[in-house]
């Protein structure tokens, strides 16, 4: 085409422009990208998409171009958790809305477009945007009507992008929100595999896991009180079948949004440490080796690591209840080889005994309140209290014990026949076989560090009660003529 | 040619029109006086606007009904309207210009019908659209209706207005009926007003200066009569979002007319 030549060499004069400016410095600013655009027209493309959690393909050319991107609003019913709908409102179909990517100094050209089975109007505003609601107001748009603006992408990084028609917390808690990468001039540093992630909050009328269709609660949405906080728009869907998969030696990136629309997010993956952040998806990598790092609300950040070690590795909130109780939990499956040196998985397992075999015996405490004889009733009550704290964990609270384990107080013959045993075996413990109520038993009771007001106690009330009928009551002086008495020899 | 002619004739008030039946009579319900807070209370004394009675169809006007209009009124056929009286979305879910078809059930909301058939419409059958607050007035009317608590009416009538006016058969419509009787108001398509053009939005929700300032994203809240009244906010944005050839698959129509006492003759 005639036209095209003199296009042609424009663009190759710009080309050769930008490659001497490629060692620009990293302070290059934001005007820089209007300044490299070369005089005439931009070569057109039309932006290819990717849905979360993939990436579009990192791009490949050095110059600036007309980027014409079409994104459609839609309000759809679909699965939010096992047995729970939710009506949201996405872009693209999905929550979160498709990853977009162009490169600083572009020019994009939007068209929004509303589908017409669309119950609200809908826009956009990208953080990318610089200009009166990051595209909001000129993209304001009807259900059944597409709308269009152009922006410049004047600063590299990554950023999110979201409805902003009123109630903007509304349309946000919806599921309208996604990512939107400014490549800078020479790119990222490349990797093996990037992903892509979005974190966000839903507030449904129903408590977490309510079956059915769960319609928006926009007082939980007010006091900032989700029922579920979810990577990538629904429970589970970076889990299992659904998590990344990567491969041992590989180094990847996450491209991590906080769709929000209240909760910021701490953001680690367990049992990896992040090399590289770029914090706040700025264009800088301007940390290394982070644990966990944080992702504002509206936000997002960029993280590198190298995998070393195969395994699963599960992405949270470390806002740990998000994580556990509400849905904040993906997981990145990585195969390949151990490499034991890294880490060697459990290596030995062993009993722990700090002190040798014996049961411990506590001393007394020295200076406790000298004992008394109890009254009748004070000394049942303190026995009921005794037996529940101390005894019942294991002979039960009516006394029935456990078949085979732990044997009967009820209508205990073993126990009534003989009140000075039954002290002893309190006071030093039983081991042993035994036949109670007919049944034998040989286990262990280990003996129960217990004032002597205590074990008077808990005897007297064992002995009256669970059909036991005792006329005389343990007493004080029983209890400490027994222990004063040597156990006889067996 | 000839239907420029015949369109001129029509547009200078001929009176000649195909032999078409009566226009059917809508129930009216009356809905009584009472205060509304508009969304945006700048500048609107503390108790609210007062709204007098009036009267308001008990049902939004049927396919069925919206075909008879067309059938009398030829120039609001789908192939002939004006376009910029109605975009091409206009009766997009019927089969024909006078027919149906089989995918559209006649006793369920008209949509696809923009303002200017809507008002077209209205004055076919005597009466005319309601305002905003006319509307908000009638919808504001299901403190007993509406299951129990008071306190979560407004979170009910959200999660009815969320229950998909993409469902247009009469049940979904019909169900929820005010304490006044006017059925429909919520849990079917949105619905014209007169002066939907009078809320002041430029899209933009959250600037924050000059006529934008009841709007503006913390203002949306802070500044609403009842920041908790999340099904208002969705009807304010969708109307802040129109034009009056708009023909949207979630918005209908329901015709008023001034309560008897102040009945005016003619078209408004």
């Amino acid at each position: 085409m005639r036209r095209s030549t003199p296009f042609l060499v424009v663009v190759a004069a710009a080309a050769a422009v930008l490659a001497a400016a490629a060692c620009a410095s990293p302070d290059a600013s934001a005007g820089d990208a209007m300044a490299d655009r070369p005089s005439g027209a931009l070569p057109v493309e039309t932006l290819t998409v990717a849905y979360a959690p993939a990436v579009p393909a990192a791009i490949t050319r050095k110059t600036p171009a007309k980027v014409v991107i079409n994104l459609e609003t839609r309000e759809i019913r679909k699965r939010l958790a096992d047995g729970v709908e939710y009506t949201f409102w996405t872009f693209g179909g999905s929550v979160p809305g498709p990853m977009l990517r162009v490169r600083v100094g572009d020019e994009v050209e939007f068209h929004l477009n509303n589908h017409p089975s669309s119950q609200m109007p809908h826009n956009i505003d990208l953080h990318a945007v610089t200009g009166p609601g990051g595209g909001a107001a000129a993209s304001f748009t009807a259900p059944g009507h597409s709308s269009t603006f152009s922006f410049a992408a004047l600063n590299p990084g990554l950023y999110v992008y979201h409805c902003a028609t009123a109630p903007v917390g509304m349309h946000i808690a919806n599921g309208m929100y996604g990512l939107i990468l400014v490549e800078p001039k020479e790119g990222l540093t490349p990797v093996d595999r990037e992903f892509y992630l979005v974190q966000s909050e839903f507030y449904t009328a129903g408590r977490h896991g309510a079956p059915g269709i769960q319609p928006f609660d926009m007082e939980k949405a007010l006091h900032e009180d989700p029922e579920y906080v979810v990577f990538n728009g629904s429970v589970g869907a970076v889990v299992g079948d659904n998590a990344l998969k990567a491969k041992v030696g590989e180094t990847v990136r996450m491209f991590v949004g906080n769709g929000g629309p209240n909760l910021i997010s701490s953001f680690h993956v367990i049992g990896e440490i992040f090399d590289k952040v770029y914090t706040e998806g700025g264009s800088l990598a301007n940390q290394r080796d982070v644990q966990t790092t944080l992702v504002p609300a509206g936000g997002s950040a960029i993280v590198d690591m190298k995998l070393e070690v195969p395994g699963t590795f599960i992405l949270v909130d470390h806002s740990i209840f998000r994580a556990f109780n509400k849905g904040a939990l993906g997981m990145l499956a990585v195969e390949g080889s151990e490499n034991a040196a890294i880490y060697s998985g459990k290596q030995d397992d062993q009993v722990y005994l700090p002190e040798g075999g014996a049961i411990q015996a506590m001393p007394i405490e020295a200076g406790a309140a000298p004992e008394r004889e109890l009254p009748r009733n004070e000394l049942l009550a303190r026995g009921q209290q005794v037996y529940a704290a101390n005894c019942a964990a294991c002979h039960q609270l009516e006394g029935q014990g456990v078949p085979g384990a732990f044997p009967p107080l009820a209508s205990s013959d073993y126990l009534m026949a003989d009140k000075d045993r039954a002290i002893g075996v309190v006071v030093r413990g039983l081991s042993g076989a035994v036949t109670v109520n007919g049944q034998p038993y040989n286990g262990v009771m280990p003996s129960l560090q217990l004032t002597n007001g205590d074990v008077a106690a808990v005897l007297s009330y064992v002995r009256t009660n669970f059909g036991n009928r005792a006329t005389d009551l343990v007493t004080l002086r029983d209890v400490q003529r027994v222990r004063a008495t040597p156990p006889a020899a067996r | 040619m000839t239907r420029r002619v015949v369109f001129a004739i029509l547009l200078c008030g001929g009176a000649v029109r195909a032999a078409a039946q009566p226009a059917p009579a809508p129930r009216f319900r009356s809905v009584a006086p009472g205060q509304v807070r508009p969304m945006f209370i700048a500048g609107v004394p503390d108790g609210g606007l007062a709204v007098a009675g009036f009267l308001l169809a008990e049902r939004p006007v049927s396919n069925a009904e919206y075909l008879r209009f067309v059938t009398a009124n030829p120039e609001w056929q789908r192939s002939r309207v004006a376009r910029i009286a109605a975009d091409v979305s206009y009766l997009r879910h019927w089969a024909g210009d006078t027919r149906l078809g089989p995918e559209v059930v006649p006793a369920a909301p008209v949509v696809n019908v923009s303002w200017f058939a809507a008002r077209a419409y209205a004055d076919w059958v005597g009466g005319r659209l309601p305002t905003t607050q006319e509307w908000e007035l009638a919808a504001s009317r299901f403190r007993t209706s509406i299951s129990g608590d008071p306190d979560r009416v407004n979170a009910q009538l959200l999660a009815l207005s969320q229950a998909g006016a993409r469902d247009t058969t009469p049940l979904a419509a019909f169900r929820i009926v005010s304490d006044e009787g006017v059925t429909g108001l919520f849990g079917g398509p949105s619905e014209w007003v007169d002066d939907f053009n009078t809320v002041v939005t430029s899209g933009e929700s959250r600037g924050d200066s000059g006529p934008d300032d009841g709007l503006f994203c913390a203002g949306g809240a802070a500044l609403a009569a009842d920041p908790s009244n999340y099904s208002a906010f969705m009807r304010y944005a969708l109307r802040g979002s129109l034009r009056g050839s708009y023909a949207l698959a979630t918005l209908g129509v329901r015709v008023a007319r001034d309560a008897p006492a102040t009945r005016s003759r003619g078209p408004r």
